[in-house]
């Protein structure tokens, strides 16, 4: 789109978007929301800016490599971590009898290892969202 | 440490498949090697899962140390760790030949992500095996039909698109009756666990029995649909046609197993015998196998396309497992397993031979075998010895699988299926024995007498030969295979 | 062997090649081996008394003849040799023919050494992990029988095939199946139990397929398909029947099955019935004949002799074997009622046996083509074999004499047979001309073979001195005793008995006349006289003929009656009839000399009146009578598919129309209406899935929901 408007209230608005999906996934725990719905609105975020700004500079934004890093890395979190309870000798995915920090309930650092998932499902879903919209895209482009 | 075990393999497998586009920056064959070795691993680490359930018992993984009516429950018992043995050994056959296999439509760019297709329906197939939990089964065989569908339409023609398109379609209709099943048999219990849904099934019957029924059929009916069991068998032979080899042995030697196999969980261990048997769905699986016996045949005789006839050939094979199935009774499950044994092992042979004559010959028709015998003679002979396996000749796996299937129908007193055995046998004749004759016993146009050993690397050729041989080995000493079989039964 | 070209001077002198001689020296010295097996087993100027008296000597020959591992060594000798061949090749062919030649020998040379141990009771060898049932192998004396007669006629084959065949292109694929068809049969005869008799039956019948079809071209692929798939159709309903007799009996050795068959019901016919036809395809019976006359004539003719001389009686084998075992009882105290399943099912086979002789016959009169009519007299020769094994059964424990008849036919058939398929390849071999009507007056020329070919001829006609006679004698006592013991409608059959023979007679005065006997213009001058390995093995088989003829008593004492005496029949009627039997007795040879002379007036008739060329309409053969129903309804089933929008092209009309004159064989025929059908069908079938789906679910529900309520 070439019009001024939109362009500078997408810049401004793209980084509250994900601002609060980020918070949405780090409070998963906590409150409603977690990994899939906080990664859907960061998804969400860059594919507004793919929208607004068109695809080749969205590209540059979020590349293939990136990606890549990013699933792999999303599930190799989530690996990690229930080999991390494999490692003390509990079953896969064990969580606080492997030793996470319960913590208190309602504060941000609690609940076993629940963040971390979060974390690794939000990038995960976040890049999943955006290459399968690039995708799409791709095919009408070409 | 040992109970660990199951729980190693999927992991390695899952992260084998995220790996492979980063290791493949460095070096093809480095992820080639690593995948071997893996497979080797996960092999292994199988052998002794095998020797430690048959000999000291079941093991049971609780998922994040969760109890199981809350959690997900790992069981595996003789049963799941046979049939992961039988799988992970086809897969690293499969793994091996394809390694070879560079020019068979599948440009370079697609060949990481063929392996990551492959090692996730790996993980998969794994997952479902050991899986003791109704919804986590949904899940992983979701995983297995996204990625088979992929991995069997990685080519970048145009031609498989409608096909894949077919395949994924019926796919999804047979995963959703699934689940709706499991929405059917939650709604009774309560429970998704294997083992705690079995316990209410028989006060779910008395209360709510139309939910049962609905669960049963709609389940049997999605598991056939993704099995290909006979009239549901429609997306096989297009899904074959434009597949490369690898793809379509591993799809049709192990992944429509794996669903076969589901159901007979369901039906051994979540619903039982009498209650299947008492609403007639055992008849039902009767017919069916029935007819696809004869009917897969009669179809297959009439491909002009090599990989849709042996498509449609496996069709009619499946037809022997759901008879054996259908007669719940001992000696039937015995047949069937032997046969989903075998089957995979021939239908792999086929497939992979038949690779290497594509390879060769660059086209799929029926027509062209002439003189290839002696061009290929290591692909054409085992060819050969599959082709008797299927018609039933003796020494070959075939002829003891048909033998066992004919002893259980006769003890459950279905004595018109040994007529169907026999004609069945017969028609498969009438398809496999042209071929064989074309590519022994005609002269190829080039006349071309001498016989030489093919010009094709060895990876390709000595899966092929592993094949082969083991086809003769089972068909000749079965009882190595049948002493297995019958711990998993005495266990199930 | 050299063929000279029609332009050389015909040869006046009698050649021999230096390697003509050594194969003379090989068929020599087996003939001689072969008599001094008589000679010990006759005691011979006293040797077994005197080795008896050298307990040394006789401790190691016995602890060596005993060994169970030579039974083991016969029967897979040839297989390693088969393969050993293969390895020599075409580079040197003179080593691999020697190869081949020395294994049959010294398989030949172990199997008599068998004797002692087959006669004292059998050897019995069990493995029993091996697919899944266990292999088991028995040999008593029926067993030895068809183990010596095969290998002795194996060996003079094998010595005719290296000069007939030579260097010839693919002769060494030809060696190494027809070694694997040698050790199937000798597996199958040698079988303790169906299962094992059934592996190696098949795949005798995957081997000899590829004997028949080894001159690949168009016709010769024909018949092979035809042989393979019939042969697969029999070696099926043998399969059918063994599940179904494992089921029931539970052990599938050749032993007693009474106990637990007589409970059954209808299943035991059943089971008798499936295995006699299992069986019968490959013995040649009809209605299942209908591959012999196609394959033969395209076959190379050692694979002929070797097909029907050896292989056929496989089948034959079969049936007795399975009757006589599981249907017989275990002892012979039994009362007589024990015995009815078995002669109710021989009333038939005799009937079976009886159709088989006369359509053999009268069919071999109507051929021109020399190896189609021995094909035809197999047929025939195999009906006698096959009333011998129904009256065995029919007459239930006084069945002695058609068992003996039929096992003295099948060696008796072994021999002659091989013997005219050979005279046929080498009268091929020289002139090439299989027509009988264009040949004569090779007398002259070929003196060696019309001699063995008379000699030949006199044995399967059954002309007291020569062998056939005495196996045809004992058939009639046999039918005579039918008649006796059973009902007065077996004088038909004997008439019909006599009837065939004298048409047998006929048959061959026909072949020897127009072949060898008959002034011809043609002077064959280019046919030269030499003498070679092939005749040395003609005139070993005419011998043996010969000598059987003039001393019968040798096979029925040291053969036959040790295996009868050893199964459960009559004892008494055993030693009345049987052991005292006279050969030569008067009313067997004014029979026979009234068979001849009706064979010889039936010869002159059809000579004068042209009777040989019946050809009769196509309608009226077996093999038409069976298929005809078969093609009309995929003629019409091929009409209605699809009838409205793709209406049959006429080409294809043509190929699958149900006139007389279409040539299209059975199996292409059903290949077109299979593609019709998938054509219409297969398409639709794919496009509707969702619709089978939704269907189908509906109707399982509906189905559930019923069985519920």
């Amino acid at each position: 789109m070439n019009d001024t408007i939109v362009k500078s209230i997408t810049r401004l608005v793209i980084p509250f978007v994900q601002v609060y999906g980020i918070f949405i996934i780090l409070n998963g725990h906590v409150s409603p929301g977690g990994g899939f719905s906080g990664g859907a609105l960061l998804g969400t975020s860059l594919i507004l800016y793919t929208l607004v700004f068109g695809a080749i500079k969205a590209k540059h934004k979020f590349s293939h490599k990136a990606s890549e890093i990013a699933e792999s890395g999303g599930i190799l979190i989530f690996v990690t971590v229930g080999l991390i309870a494999i490692f003390v000798g509990m079953p896969f995915l064990t969580n606080l009898a492997a030793g996470f920090p319960a913590g208190s309930a309602g504060a941000i650092l609690s609940a076993g290892m629940i963040p971390i998932i979060m974390i690794g499902i939000g990038i995960k879903v976040a890049s999943t969202m955006i290459t399968l919209f690039h995708k799409l895209i791709e095919e009408v482009i070409q | 440490m040992i109970s660990q075990l199951p729980i190693i393999n999927l992991v390695a497998l899952l992260l084998m498949a995220i790996m492979v586009p980063f290791i493949k920056k460095i070096s093809f064959r480095a992820t080639l090697w690593l995948g071997g070795i893996l497979l080797i691993g996960v092999l292994v680490s199988s052998v002794f899962i095998f020797i430690h359930v048959a000999n000291v018992g079941d093991i049971i993984y609780h998922f994040g140390d969760y109890e199981s009516f809350l959690g997900i429950e790992f069981k595996v018992d003789p049963f799941a760790s046979l049939f992961t043995l039988f799988v992970g050994t086809l897969a690293f056959i499969i793994y091996v030949y394809s390694s070879g296999d560079k020019t068979e439509g599948i440009e370079s760019p697609e060949f990481s992500r063929y392996y990551v297709l492959y090692f996730l329906m790996l993980f998969a197939m794994f997952g479902i095996l050991y899986s003791n939990d109704l919804f986590n089964t949904y899940v992983f065989i979701e995983i297995i039909s996204l990625t088979s569908c992929a991995i069997i339409s990685i080519k970048r023609k145009k031609e498989p698109y409608p096909a894949a398109f077919r395949y994924v379609l019926l796919n999804e209709i047979g995963s959703l009756s699934f689940l709706f099943g499991i929405a059917m048999l939650y709604m009774i219990s309560g429970h998704l666990n294997i083992d705690l849904l079995a316990n209410t099934i028989q006060s779910g019957w008395t209360t709510l029995p139309i939910n049962i029924i609905f669960a049963i059929v709609f389940m049997t009916v999605g598991l056939s649909l993704k099995a290909a069991i006979f009239p549901f068998h429609i997306w096989l032979p297009d899904a074959h046609a434009s597949a490369p080899s690898t793809s379509s042995a591993i799809l049709s030697a192990v992944v429509v197993k794996i669903y076969i196999l589901v159901l007979i969980k369901l039906i051994l261990k979540v619903f039982g015998v009498e209650l299947f048997a008492s609403l007639g769905m055992d008849t039902v699986l009767l017919i069916f196998g029935g007819a696809g016996m004869i009917m897969g045949s009669i179809f297959a005789m009439t491909q002009k396309d090599l990989k849709r006839m042996l498509g449609y050939s496996s069709v009619s094979q499946i037809g022997y497992i759901v008879v054996g199935l259908a007669l719940m009774s001992d000696l039937g499950l015995r047949s069937a397993f032997f046969h989903i044994i075998s089957h995979g092992l021939t239908k792999a042979a086929l497939f992979l031979s038949v690779g290497i004559v594509i390879y060769l010959k660059k086209s799929r028709s029926v027509k062209g075998f002439e003189g290839l015998g002696f061009q290929i003679p290591i692909a054409m002979t085992v060819f050969g010895i599959a082709a008797f396996s299927m018609i039933g000749i003796p020494l070959t796996s075939g002829f003891i699988a048909k033998w066992n299937l004919g002893i259980a129908v006769e003890s459950a007193s279905q004595y018109i299926f040994l007529g169907v055995i026999v004609i069945s046998s017969l028609l498969n004749a009438m398809y496999y024995l042209p071929i064989l004759f074309a590519a022994f016993l005609k002269d190829n146009p080039e006349h071309q007498e001498k016989v030489s050993i093919e010009k094709i690397p060895a990876a390709m050729l000595l899966p092929i030969v592993v094949l082969g041989l083991s086809i003769l080995l089972i068909g000749i000493y079965p009882n190595l295979l049948m002493q297995l079989i019958d711990l998993v039964i005495a266990r199930l | 062997m050299t063929f000279t070209s029609p332009t050389s001077k015909p040869k006046q002198h009698l050649i021999i090649t230096p390697s003509s001689a050594r194969t003379t020296t090989l068929v020599f010295i087996a003939l001689l081996f072969l008599l001094v097996f008589v000679g010990a087993v006759e005691n011979w100027f006293g040797i077994i008394d005197k080795l008896n008296a050298n307990t040394q000597l006789q401790a190691s020959l016995w602890s060596f003849a005993h060994a169970d591992v030579l039974l083991m060594i016969v029967l897979f000798l040839p297989v390693v040799g088969g393969f050993a061949q293969l390895a020599f090749g075409m580079r040197a062919v003179k080593w691999r023919d020697r190869m081949v030649m020395g294994a049959t020998f010294i398989n030949l040379a172990l199997s008599l050494l068998i004797y002692p141990n087959a006669i004292d009771g059998g050897i019995h060898l069990e493995f029993p992990q091996a697919l899944g049932l266990g292999l088991s192998f028995t040999l008593d004396m029926l067993g030895y029988t068809m183990v010596l007669i095969t290998n002795i006629v194996w060996l003079f084959v094998m010595i005719f095939t290296h000069v007939y065949m030579g260097a010839e292109k693919r002769s060494t694929r030809f060696y190494f199946f027809m070694a694997i068809t040698y050790t199937t049969v000798l597996g199958a005869v040698m079988a303790g139990d169906l299962f094992t008799m059934y592996l190696f039956f098949e795949i005798m019948t995957v081997a000899s397929y590829l004997l028949v079809v080894h001159y690949q071209q168009e016709d010769s692929n024909r018949a092979a398909t035809t042989y393979i798939f019939m042969g697969l159709v029999g070696g099926f309903l043998i399969l059918i029947a063994m599940m179904l007799l494992y089921f029931e009996v539970g052990d599938l050795q050749f032993e007693s099955a009474l106990g637990a068959l007589n409970q059954l019901g209808a299943v035991r016919y059943w089971i008798i019935g499936l295995l006699i036809f299992g069986f019968g395809v490959k013995a040649g019976m009809v209605p299942v004949h209908i591959w012999l006359p196609k394959a033969h004539p395209v076959a190379p003719t050692p694979a002929s002799a070797l097909l029907s001389g050896i292989i056929i009686k496989v089948g034959a084998y079969g049936i007795l074997r399975v009757a006589t075992s599981y249907y017989f009882p275990n002892s012979n105290i039994e009362p007589d009622a024990v015995w009815l399943t078995i002669e109710n099912v021989g009333f038939l086979v005799i009937w079976a046996g009886i159709i088989t002789m006369s359509v053999g016959v009268f069919m071999a009169l109507q051929q021109s083509h020399i190896k189609r009519m021995l094909a035809y007299h197999s047929v025939s020769q195999m009906g006698y074999i096959i009333t011998g094994v129904g009256i065995a059964m029919y007459l239930g424990d006084h069945g002695a004499v058609g068992y003996a008849g039929a096992v003295y036919h099948i060696v008796n058939h072994a021999l002659f047979k091989s013997l005219l398929f050979l005279v046929a390849g080498v009268v091929y071999h020289h002139t090439h001309e299989s027509d009988m009507y264009k040949l004569g007056g090779l007398w002259k020329k070929l003196p060696v073979t019309t001699f063995v070919a008379l000699i030949a001829a006199l044995g399967i006609s059954g002309i007291p001195l020569f062998n056939g006679f005495i196996s045809k004698s004992i058939l009639h006592h046999g039918i005579v005793e039918a008649v006796h013991e059973g009902s007065w409608i077996f004088t038909l059959a004997e008439w019909i008995f006599i009837a065939v023979s004298a048409g047998t007679v006929a048959s061959f005065i026909k072949l020897m006349y127009y072949v060898f006997f008959k002034k011809t213009t043609e002077t064959y001058a280019q046919i030269g006289f030499e003498w070679d390995g092939m005749n040395a093995a003609m005139i070993a088989l005419a011998g043996l003929i010969a000598v059987i003829g003039l001393a019968p008593n040798f096979i029925m004492n040291r053969f036959l009656l040790p295996q009868i005496r050893s199964m459960n029949f009559d004892p008494h009627f055993v030693e009345e009839v049987l052991s005292q039997l006279n050969y030569f007795q008067g009313s067997d040879l004014l029979t026979m000399l009234m068979v001849v002379a009706l064979g010889t007036g039936i010869f002159l008739v059809g000579k004068k009146f042209n009777l040989f060329h019946l050809h009769l309409p196509r309608w009226l053969s077996v093999e038409y009578l069976i298929v005809f129903p078969w093609y009309m309804l995929m003629y019409r089933s091929c009409k209605l598919i699809d009838r409205k929008r793709h209406p049959l092209d006429p080409d294809t009309e043509k190929m699958i129309s149900t006139d007389q004159s279409n040539p299209t064989g059975f199996l292409e025929r059903f290949q077109i209406t299979v593609n019709r059908f998938n054509d219409r069908y297969e398409k639709p079938f794919i496009q509707n899935d969702a619709l089978i789906y939704v269907g189908l679910i509906v109707i399982i529900l509906i189905f559930a929901i019923i069985r519920l309520i």
